[in-house]
């Protein structure tokens, strides 16, 4: 039996070592790096070229952002999906990737399993996200909810259960393990997390829209 | 031996390591953790980073210098701070690379650090330079720090301005190694143990 064509991705980060690292160690998942980038306008060109599956993209890039960086290939081609990777905690970094498109957002010591797994659950429209990357994402949606002024429309309002599972990955449990809690598989874990994101996004626009 | 407490990074330059013939012994992921693997495992040479959790790297390299001597310690860090560049020195660190470099200079410093080499990233070596000027008042040098010569401001200007022993080793005609062992040499006589 043929097994399936290895994910595409397209590494974007300023150091070499790093890179080249994180390439072997994809290698190792069946996961194929066709092309690196070290910098913001390379990568957008790389991958408008090369038209990976997913783009793995640090945020602090030299030139243009990896923020910027995510907007534009969201735009230009979206048939691609990008995750950051990133030793960054910022709630502004964290916001901003979100609004420019992120389909998930993992810090830098992670293991290369959880890599891995949010390159997977990009291919699939499913979003990962560090624990304590959750847990900036749930404090914000949190002071948002109890901060004096209009409630969101509903359709951009975490439901309760996302909360909960957006919660239980804060807290440090692998999407696996909450979905065994929640009765529920992984991947819908990973489902509910990608509507959270998509929500935070489309909140994102109208504030943006309506403060105009 | 590998130090580092990203394991993605850590994991990722084991690999790239073995890929490139140079067997990993070893790994930890904290100071302490660190040493007594060191102790035990006595590898020809260590890649430690600075910003480990509980005891720093270069609380760890120092404490490594002392019970494992025959281990070369090669700092790698995203720190360009004259504060850590000259504590890992005089910690007795035989070189010090940022983790922005090119995966062909840590190799090569790695197999360099075998052969008793010392390496040093360009702008670490600008930064060393700098601060080793930075002590010339109208007085004179100042008195903590030690003068360096004619030869070795040469090597270090060198290598500040090419960061490439192969250039330097060119413009002082010796032979690239020989440019890595009188930078150690330089390094324990300029940044003597600071007890």
């Amino acid at each position: 039996m043929d097994s399936p064509p290895p994910i595409r991705v397209v590494l974007v980060d300023d150091h070499d070592l790093f890179r080249k690292g994180v390439r072997q160690l994809l290698d190792t998942e069946g996961i194929e790096v066709v092309a690196e980038a070290a910098d913001g306008d390379r990568a957008v060109e790389v991958i408008g070229d090369r038209a990976p599956d997913v783009a793995v993209m640090d945020i602090h890039l030299p030139g243009r952002s990896g923020i910027e960086a995510t907007r534009e290939v969201r735009r230009r081609s979206p048939a691609t999906r990008v995750l950051v990777l990133s030793v960054s905690e910022d709630d502004d970094d964290i916001a901003e990737a979100i609004a420019a498109g992120a389909c998930g957002y993992l810090l830098k010591d992670s293991a290369v399993e959880d890599v891995a797994e949010g390159v997977r659950s990009a291919t699939r429209g499913e979003s990962k996200l560090s624990a304590r990357i959750a847990a900036r994402l749930l404090d914000r949606l949190q002071q948002a909810t109890s901060s004096a002024g209009a409630t969101p429309a509903d359709e951009v309002q975490p439901t309760a259960r996302e909360l909960e599972i957006l919660g239980l990955i804060a807290a440090g449990r692998d999407t696996a393990t909450v979905g065994g809690d929640l009765g529920i598989s992984a991947p819908e874990v990973r489902n509910h997390i990608a509507n959270v994101l998509a929500k935070v996004q489309a909140r994102d626009r109208l504030d943006a829209a309506s403060s105009r | 031996m590998l130090v580092e407490d990203h394991e993605l990074f850590r994991t990722g330059l084991r690999s790239l390591l073995h890929h490139d013939g140079i067997p990993v012994v070893g790994e930890a992921a904290d100071g302490e953790a660190a040493v007594d693997v060191i102790e035990s495992h006595e590898p020809d040479v260590v890649v430690m980073d600075i910003g480990l959790p509980g005891r720093s790297g270069i609380a760890a390299a120092r404490e490594a210098r002392r019970r494992a001597p025959g281990s070369r310690i090669l700092m790698l860090s995203i720190s360009e701070r004259e504060e850590d560049i000259v504590a890992a020195l005089a910690a007795g660190a035989c070189g010090y690379l940022l983790k922005d470099s090119a995966v062909e200079e840590i190799t090569d410093a790695i197999r360099s650090a075998a052969r008793g080499e010392a390496t040093l990233s360009q702008r670490i070596a600008a930064r060393l330079l700098a601060h080793l000027r930075g002590g010339q008042t109208e007085q004179g040098p100042a008195p903590e720090l030690v003068r360096p010569n004619e030869r070795e401001l040469e090597l270090l200007e060198l290598l500040a301005s090419s960061g490439d022993k192969r250039a330097a080793a060119e413009r002082l005609g010796v032979t690239p190694e020989a440019v890595g062992e009188q930078l150690a040499e330089a390094l324990r006589r300029l940044m003597p143990p600071a007890d």
